[in-house]
Order: structure tokens, then C-alpha cells, then sequence
């Protein structure tokens, strides 16, 4: 069924694009090509990182205890660690929380395509996802932990896995165990808890929607479920969600002052050579 | 004449930043390929393959790429038809 759906999307897509943005085609493989190299790239650094960790020392037991301490005051009474997650027990929300989870990875391509159409500014956008990445690998070297999934995965209740995102759990757990064992692996590779990613680019996200305010505002509510699906899912621990945050604001306007000493106002001669450059460009074009 | 003298100014500096811009794409892609090609060696030499994870990236490319899509043109024409912003959050429900 899915597989159906995906297909009719596509269909739609590549008509409306060939009927109607001829000219998106070429920039919209070069996206496409970037996200491969660039997702790849992270991928293989996760199980180079992973290299480092393994026989380390994982903070996931200290995150844990922060959880249960901060879940029993909200809930009033001390709770087990035993199928701790989803955090409600509800069919409904866990569906919704579980979609707005999933819906990360179209809403990166989402804003890719909006700077093409709003022209914003594309290499900014790529620069700050990609060093959102590298930073948390950086941190989760420094300060290991897999997340609750990896580490205890009876803290998922029972009647839940059946679902999604539990396969997803299942599926990354799987490469890890590969990993540890010293199999081959053919799964995602992405293990960092903290900082959570799914939080951080879900800020970033938000931040580059701004060139357009529908999309802002359309997708406004959808990273706030975003962020608070992370935790709720059990995905990764309470503690890693703040710390996501702090991440993509860092990043974020450390890449915006850079940005901004690189993209100084021209010179005169400079100003001569690049609107030569350009008109060479518009004849050869 | 002042104004003339704006558009030009205007006209050379988006000229400018256009080049920087395309300068910073190419460093960017660059940079990318060689941390790739670096993660691929370091891979090779811990004695893993890393081709196997290939078809499920391509799948997730190849699934979220149009529906992203879908989603953008589907709010711009829905602003377009409404007019205003009322009732954005009706998309986000439908997007869930």
C-alpha cells in the first residue's frame, strides 16, 4: 500500500515538474544528489563513530534515572523503567505522534525546495543540516548514549509493537547488534541520542521556513509534535531534547555571522568583475 | 539618475553574491564528497562494506522527495486560492 502511494506521489511530482518547472529539474537533482552523498556520509561516520564508543562507558543508565526521577513527579507516583514508552496510552495520539516522527525527513527536502522557489539562501540551509550532524557525532563520542530503544528495549509496552515505529526501533537496534558482533550491517546508521537530531532539525527547519509564512505556519504545530514525539516515543531520553535545541541555535547563528563576514558588500573592481562574470554567464546560458 | 544609480548598485550586488554563493556550493559539495570518501576508506579498513544501506537511503530519497514536493505546491496554491492565511492549520492536520 505504501509502496502504491509512494509511486502515485511520484508520478504527480514528475508531472508536475516536467508540465510546469522545467527549469527545477536540474536543481532538484542536485538536492536530490547532495541529500544522498551528504545522508551517506553521516551514515558511515555514525558506525565509524560507533568504533569509538563500544567498549566505552554509555551515560544511557544516568539519563534513565533523570527520566524516571522528572516522569514520577508529572505523574505523581514512582513509575517502572518496563514499558515506560509511548508515555499515554492512547492508539490516537501515539498515531499522530508517530506520523509527525516520519514526517521529519520530507519537511528537509520541503525547505530545499522552498529556497529554490522563494529564493532563499540554499548553501546556508545545507551547511547548517550537515554541521548539525557532525557536531552531534562530535558530541556523542564525547558523551555516549544510544538512546532508551537500544539500551532497554522493555521499556516499550507490548500492545505498541506492532507498529512503526517500533520496526524503526528494531531496525537501528539491529545494526548496532551487527556492528558489536562484527557482522555486516545493512540497516540506517544513526545512534546518537544526545543531542537529539529529529529536535534539532526540526528547529533548523522552522528557522528556514520563515521565507515563507504559510509554510511557517503550517508546519509550526507539526515541529512542536516533532520535538515532543522524540521523548514521547521513547526514542531518546528527556535530557536529549534541550540539548538538540541548544545545538541548532548554536549552529544556526554561528553559521548566520559567518554568513555574514563572507557575503560582505563589494568593492568597487569587485562589483565590475562579478557583473561581468554574470552577464558571461546569462550569454552562455 | 539616483535611482538608476540604486538599481545598478542593487544589480551588482546580487551579481556579487550570486558568485559568492555559487563559490560556496561548490565548497560545500566538495567538502561533502570528501568526508564521504574518507567515511567510505575508514569503513573499508574496520572490514565493513558500506554499500548495503544504499537501497534504503535511495528508498527514503525516492519517497519523501515527491511528497515533500506535493506538500510545498500544496500550500502555495492553497494560499493562492484562499487568499489569506486562514485556515493553515487545517493543512497541518490533513499533512498528519
Amino acid at each position: 500500500m505504501s509502496t502504491l502511494i509512494i509511486s502515485a506521489f511520484l508520478i504527480v511530482a514528475i508531472w508536475h515538474v516536467i508540465i510546469i518547472n522545467k527549469s527545477f529539474i536540474k536543481p532538484l537533482l542536485v538536492i536530490m544528489i547532495i541529500y544522498f552523498i551528504g545522508y551517506n556520509a553521516i551514515w558511515n561516520l555514525n558506525y565509524v563513530a560507533l568504533d569509538f564508543i563500544i567498549n566505552r562507558h554509555l551515560y544511557d543508565h544516568s539519563f534513565l534515572k533523570i527520566d524516571l526521577y522528572l516522569y514520577s513527579i508529572l505523574y505523581g507516583h514512582a513509575i517502572s523503567r518496563i514499558g515506560m514508552f509511548p508515555l499515554v496510552d492512547s492508539n490516537f495520539i501515539f498515531s499522530i505522534f508517530e506520523t509527525s516522527y516520519m514526517l521529519l525527513f520530507p519537511e528537509v527536502f520541503v525547505v530545499a525546495i522552498l529556497i529554490f522557489i522563494r529564493g532563499g539562501n540554499i548553501v546556508q540551509y545545507m551547511t547548517v543540516l550537515f554541521c548539525c550532524y557532525l557536531i552531534g557525532l562530535v558530541i556523542f563520542i564525547l558523551i555516549p548514549s544510544l538512546g532508551p530503544f537500544i539500551t532497554y528495549p522493555e521499556t516499550f509496552q507490548l500492545p505498541y509493537r506492532n507498529t512503526l515505529t517500533y520496526s524503526t526501533m528494531r531496525m537501528i537496534e539491529s545494526g548496532y547488534k551487527a556492528f558489536k558482533n562484527g557482522v555486516q550491517f545493512n540497516t540506517i546508521g544513526y545512534f546518537v541520542a544526545m543531542p537529539s537530531l529529529h529536535v534539532a532539525i526540526a528547529i533548523v527547519t522552522q528557522w528556514f521556513m520563515a521565507i515563507s509564512k504559510p509554510h511557517f505556519l503550517v508546519f509550526l504545530p507539526i515541529n512542536c509534535l516533532i520535538i515532543v514525539s522524540t521523548f514521547f516515543l521513547g526514542y531518546h531520553f528527556l535530557i536529549d531534547v534541550p540539548s538538540g535545541i541548544l545545538l541548532a541555535l548554536v549552529v544556526i547563528f554561528s553559521i548566520h555571522y559567518l554568513g555574514k563576514l563572507t557575503v560582505k558588500p563589494p568593492s568597487r573592481g569587485c562589483q565590475q568583475a562579478s557583473l561581468l562574470r554574470l552577464f558571461h554567464k546569462i550569454r552562455a546560458a | 539618475m539616483k535611482s538608476l544609480k540604486k538599481v545598478v548598485t542593487n544589480m551588482l550586488d546580487q551579481g556579487h553574491q550570486i558568485v559568492i554563493r555559487s563559490k560556496l556550493m561548490a565548497i560545500l559539495v566538495t567538502s561533502l564528497i570528501i568526508l564521504y570518501i574518507v567515511s567510505i576508506l575508514l569503513l573499508l579498513e574496520m572490514g565493513y562494506l558500506p554499500v548495503f544501506q544504499w537501497p534504503f537511503l535511495f528508498y527514503m530519497i525516492a519517497g519523501a522527495f515527491p511528497f515533500a514536493y506535493i506538500i510545498t505546491y500544496s500550500i502555495i496554491y492553497y494560499e493562492r486560492l484562499v487568499g489569506s492565511h486562514k485556515w493553515l492549520q487545517f493543512l497541518s492536520c490533513l499533512i498528519l
